[in-house]
């Protein structure tokens, strides 16, 4: 049988991909965010 | 770097676990060796279209005056074409060469997260799909240029909508792609391979990951808000409801600049994987070259105002941007000069991966020179918008990034397949599309210097001669490309087998202990890394 990854990589694959995946759509909440402080000044 | 391995991969007896057979094969398939595969096919696939859309731009360019196409489709052939080649082609190869060797350089099964790696590949076809189909809507396909700027953007017909769409599903896709690289790159390694003993290649894939986190969610967001101009009656970008136009630009560039290190980091990487191999020597200043390619990551955040100097911007804006862009000389120069460092008194062969990179290292610097011209603000204002930006950008994707890509191409294809593929007609690949390259880039230099501006379907007399020499030099380039898509169909049909190690030269890295071609499971068990 093919090896897959130990439970610590799977726990740490898992947070590292919800992290990245919240640091992008952070970005692209706050673009959109500060764009409208600035139309609203 | 030396490796051991507690058993033959060869011999690991997984063949049970072969593919599916079938068009369900290509559906369904969560192997990163397949998935690199789809990604590949599919970037030439849309390198073949975007070269198509080229050739009809230089057809119609070829002599003064309306020949072929109308002015409204001309634009949008401009704005597809780069579309298709940026997003379409150039970034979907690069992330297949990041599928096919990122688990093999690093020593794991597959990609952490196979599920989704195969849904980032369909939701790029699904793009694409969305953004070719564009062309056929009432009002035609989008044509404001790739940046897609406002008010002229906003009046796109139905176009806009479906090419907005594409954008998003593109960026999801690419952010999908980066998540899994980062994650396999920072969980899956093979014990003992820290992160300054990966190989050059993987390096740099993990910068470009962490840059399209960054900036492809901009991007998206500017886009989004184009949207909402257009459909919900905001004014973000509309001067006649408060909002302001050249935000937009800003934002796009601080998407847009990153978005060109995006497509060459890899190509850096695939260079530096090949030129130490056919030099026969360590790469010279490994740990400079990574911090070098992070250098260039962090600066270029910092940069994007140098496409913006006509603008308007204040004095002490375009002082910064131009002194700021000037820096990324001094890391990207540590990089040629590292290169060079690494063939001194090496014992050198000119096989065909060889031969691209080197034809990389010289025609890449030309489009590093004439950047750094345009990166002096006052002078900027006399090549803006001239066909000496057109020459300088294709001079850094096409000869820097293409070339790099196909020299990676003739690197591993014999690992892949299992086969050698034609050398000499491989040579003859490399030598017709570097001669013609050059015949159709480089007079472009001199139309924007003399004034010929871009993105127009006509123009003066005087312009007359090098638009024809750089259309013929379209044409050739482009029907040698023809030849490199036989090459590889030959070669995956067959000929004569690879050794594991492929090269004569010992190429060093985990990707040379497994058989060729590659088996379909590898490193079940992780090799130990010394």
């Amino acid at each position: 049988m093919r090896s897959g990854p130990t439970d610590e990589q799977r726990r740490r694959i898992r947070w590292t991909t919800v992290l990245l995946a919240l640091a992008a759509l952070g970005i692209y909440v706050a673009f959109i965010a500060s764009s409208v402080m600035k139309a609203r000044h | 770097m030396s490796t051991t391995h507690t058993k033959d991969h060869a011999a690991h007896g997984h063949d049970e676990h072969g593919p599916a057979k079938g068009i369900l094969r290509w559906l369904t398939t969560t192997n990163h060796k397949d998935i690199g595969s789809m990604y590949l096919v599919f970037s030439l696939v849309m390198f073949l279209v975007g070269g198509t859309m080229a050739l009809i731009i230089r057809a119609e360019l070829f002599m003064p005056g309306m020949q072929l196409v109308d002015p409204g489709f001309f634009n949008t052939l401009t704005t597809v074409h780069a579309l298709v080649m940026v997003f379409g082609a150039v970034m979907p190869a690069t992330v297949g060469l990041a599928n096919w060797m990122i688990p093999l350089q690093i020593g794991a099964p597959d990609m952490a997260l196979p599920r989704m790696n195969n849904f980032s590949f369909w939701l790029l076809v699904s793009a694409f799909t969305l953004l070719i189909l564009s062309l056929f809507v009432p009002g035609g396909g989008p044509s404001a240029g790739w940046t897609l700027y406002p008010p002229l953007v906003l009046q796109t017909g139905d176009a806009l909508p479906l090419a907005i769409f594409a954008i998003h599903l593109a960026g999801a896709s690419s952010i999908m792609g980066s998540i899994n690289i980062i994650v396999t790159i920072m969980n899956l390694r093979a014990p003992g391979m820290s992160l300054l003993k990966m190989p050059l290649f993987v390096w740099t894939w993990l910068i470009t990951a962490y840059l399209l986190i960054a900036v492809m969610p901009v991007f998206a967001g500017a886009v989004t808000m184009l949207l909402t101009d257009h459909f919900f009656h905001t004014t973000f970008f509309a001067a006649s409801g408060g909002g302001d136009p050249v935000l937009y630009a800003h934002i796009f560039w601080f998407f847009g600049h990153p978005e060109v290190y995006i497509m060459i980091l890899p190509a850096f990487g695939i260079v530096s994987e090949i030129i130490p191999t056919f030099s026969r020597k360590p790469l010279f200043g490994y740990d400079a070259m990574v911090y070098a390619t992070a250098s260039i990551a962090f600066l270029s955040f910092i940069v994007w105002g140098h496409h913006m100097f006509t603008v308007g911007l204040p004095l002490a804006g375009e002082m910064f941007f131009m002194m700021s862009t000037m820096l990324i000389a001094v890391p990207t120069g540590v990089k040629v000069f590292n290169w060079t460092a690494t063939m001194w008194r090496g014992s050198l062969s000119f096989e065909p991966p060889m031969l691209f990179a080197l034809a990389f290292l010289f025609l890449f610097t030309i489009g590093g020179f004439s950047g750094l011209m345009m990166a002096i603000a006052p002078v900027d204002f006399q090549y803006h918008n001239t066909y000496f930006i057109v020459a300088h950008f294709h001079y850094v994707l096409v000869p820097g990034a293409v070339f790099a890509i196909m020299g990676g191409v003739y690197y591993w294809l014999p690992k892949w397949t299992g086969h050698m593929y034609d050398m000499k007609l491989a040579k003859w690949h490399f030598w017709l599309s570097t001669i013609f390259v050059n015949v159709l880039f480089f007079p472009q230099h001199f139309l924007g210097l003399a004034g010929m501006p871009r993105r127009i379907p006509d123009y003066s007399t005087q312009f007359t001669d090098w638009n024809m020499v750089s259309s013929i030099g379209g044409f050739a380039f482009g029907l040698s490309q023809l030849l490199f898509v036989y090459l590889v169909w030959k070669c995956v049909k067959g000929g004569a087998r690879a050794s594991a190690e492929v090269w004569e030269a010992h190429p060093k890295g985990l990707e040379w202990t497994v058989p060729s071609p590659a088996p379909y499971h590898t490193f079940a068990e992780a090799p130990l890394v010394k």
